[in-house]
């Protein structure tokens, strides 16, 4: 189906809009189904703690580190709730 | 060396960033980490941030906007791999999903479009209905049954 088929269907005139509109459709349909799937890596830093998310996301499916061991990635859990910090630099 | 990774390391995701923090057993005075150490609860278990350097060590799996959501060619006709990504796009192009998932589209934009709550909801709803459709048709489930060799008919 193309936008022009779309527009027809919904009496829409404005095309930027449409494009808009099914963008943000597809972003909803994506946090919670799976249409597209990426992986990305990054380096883990000797006391670093937060590590940027990558461009684009929408949803996280899992995080994985590397077990240098035997060089296999396993899935990591999230910690629920609020950590009690004693002290910490970064905000 | 990292090892037993998904019993020791937990993330917590904060805003665009995704924090990163080791589980240390025993805490004692003596293990040498970085003033940020918290507590889980239990006296016992400290946190702490990773204590070594991983290359790659860290792997998000997510989804994100397809980069190919729009193509130049009619996807219900035309083979996935030989379809190309649009690179304008405007009414002409097609989008690249299933044909039940771009009537769930139309669907998302007639409750953008409706000025009655109650309408916008309702599309809204048939919305989710044709996206749980088309997952639901993704799965398929085989039952195998066997019966005993020694069962009473």
């Amino acid at each position: 189906m193309n936008v022009l088929e779309i527009m027809e269907r919904t009496g829409m005139k404005d095309t930027n809009l449409a494009i808009a509109w099914i963008k943000d459709a597809v972003t909803e349909m994506q946090s919670t189904v799976e249409l597209d799937i990426d992986t990305t890596d990054q380096s883990i830093v000797d006391g670093t703690r937060a590590y940027a998310l990558p461009p684009g996301l929408v949803s996280i499916i899992s995080i994985s580190v590397k077990n240098t061991t035997n060089d296999t990635y396993e899935r990591i859990r999230r910690v629920a709730g609020e950590l009690l910090l004693q002290s910490d630099e970064s905000p | 060396m990292s090892y037993d990774v998904n019993s020791y390391y937990f993330y917590q995701r904060k805003g665009r960033y995704l924090n990163l923090y080791k589980l240390v057993e025993k805490y004692s005075a003596s293990v040498n980490r970085p003033d940020q150490l918290g507590k889980f609860g239990n006296e016992s278990y400290g946190i702490q941030y990773p204590d070594e350097n991983i290359t790659d060590g860290l792997r998000i799996e997510y989804t994100k906007i397809p980069d190919d959501l729009f193509v130049t060619e009619d996807p219900e006709t035309t083979a996935l791999a030989s379809l190309t990504t649009e690179t304008t796009v405007d009414e002409h192009s097609y989008l690249n999903l299933s044909r039940i998932q771009c009537l769930a589209v139309v669907d998302y934009l007639k409750s953008q479009l409706a000025s009655d709550p109650k309408l916008s909801t309702m599309h809204k709803r048939t919305f989710w209905k044709k996206v749980s459709d088309h997952e639901s048709n993704m799965v398929k489930i085989n039952v195998a049954q066997t019966n005993s060799a020694f069962n009473l008919r």
